[in-house]
């Protein structure tokens, strides 16, 4: 059999009222953050277990995007701390915000597949929803790029499988 | 003359009870240390809240008697929660700075002798539905 440490990633997304609370957004202090609040609500056991292949792998302060490494055995620890968190600190000023899991994944693989597709949707009901006209023509632009990069994807894929 | 014959019944619960009860008794280092039920309670929940934290701290543990005199109870925990109680239990080392210990003298599934305490403390006991088996006491 094959043995080796199997992680769970847990894709999760900060919303806040606040625009200035995305941009604070700081690895070390996240992960900081995320310890103490599963500390405080599993108490030392938790905060044992946990730690062990705890890490913060990406983290993206425009879109907010965070994705969460940890061992397979403490991962509903990690996940039912997260809705503790209630705000975010920096330079003194608290930014009230929630994180909000969108995909649990085993390998980082899965998890940007998620994304991207994640990305692509959102870039539609942006479009949707917006009512300038520049804002509108931005937007176009972006879901027509990413949708050629899909399709050449695809291409490059299939001629490769066709040689 | 011998003795008039005596009649037995063995109860068998076939599903597992959702309680557990266990008897146990604080000890302190020093002696002349009290403390009330209230008190007792928050220990235990202390406890419990430096090992599992806030989510399990809020387990539906109940206390069925307490004795100040000899600090000893008997304590009701829904059975998912008994390991983690017994363990905080355990590792409770101090209250208030001074050394004390949890000795744990008997825990049950059973409710038996603990229905009978409830009831005479006044809850109301959880007897755990069998089909097909009479609920009645030890007929000697």
């Amino acid at each position: 059999a094959m043995v080796r440490f199997k992680h769970r990633y847990l894709l999760c997304e900060l919303v806040s009222d606040d625009p200035r609370c995305r941009l604070s957004l700081d690895d070390r202090v996240l992960g900081g953050l995320v310890r103490d609040t599963i500390a405080r609500v599993h108490g030392t056991f938790g905060a044992a277990a946990s730690s062990i292949g705890f890490a913060v792998r990406y983290l993206n302060a425009y879109t907010g995007i965070v994705l969460l490494r940890c061992r397979k055995e403490f991962y509903q620890l990690v996940w039912s701390a997260l809705p503790f968190i209630t705000y975010l600190e920096n330079k003194g000023y608290r930014y009230s915000c929630f994180f909000n899991t969108l995909h649990v994944g085993g390998t980082i693989r899965t998890c940007q597949k998620f994304l991207i597709q994640y990305n692509r949707r959102q870039l539609l009901i942006l479009l949707q929803n917006c009512t300038d006209k520049a804002e509108r023509e931005a937007i176009h632009k972006s879901v027509t790029r990413s949708s050629l990069l899909e399709e050449s994807a695809y291409c490059l894929a299939e001629s490769t499988l066709n040689k | 003359m011998p003795a008039p014959a005596t009649t037995y019944e063995r109860i068998v619960y076939k599903n597992p009870s959702e309680y557990h009860y266990m008897k146990v008794c604080l000890e302190f280092q020093d002696h002349g240390v009290g403390l009330n039920a209230a008190q007792f309670k928050h220990l235990l929940i202390s406890a419990l809240k430096d090992l599992f934290g806030e989510v399990d701290a809020a387990l539906p543990l109940d206390i069925l008697t307490y004795e100040e005199k000899t600090l000893s109870a008997i304590l009701r925990i829904c059975s998912s929660g008994l390991v983690k109680l017994w363990s905080s239990l355990t590792l409770l080392g101090s209250y208030k700075g001074k050394k004390c210990a949890f000795r744990v003298i008997q825990v049950k599934a059973m409710p038996s002798w603990a229905v009978l305490v409830a009831q005479w403390v006044g809850l109301q006991p959880h007897i755990p539905r069998v089909a097909g088996l009479n609920l009645s006491l030890v007929k000697l």
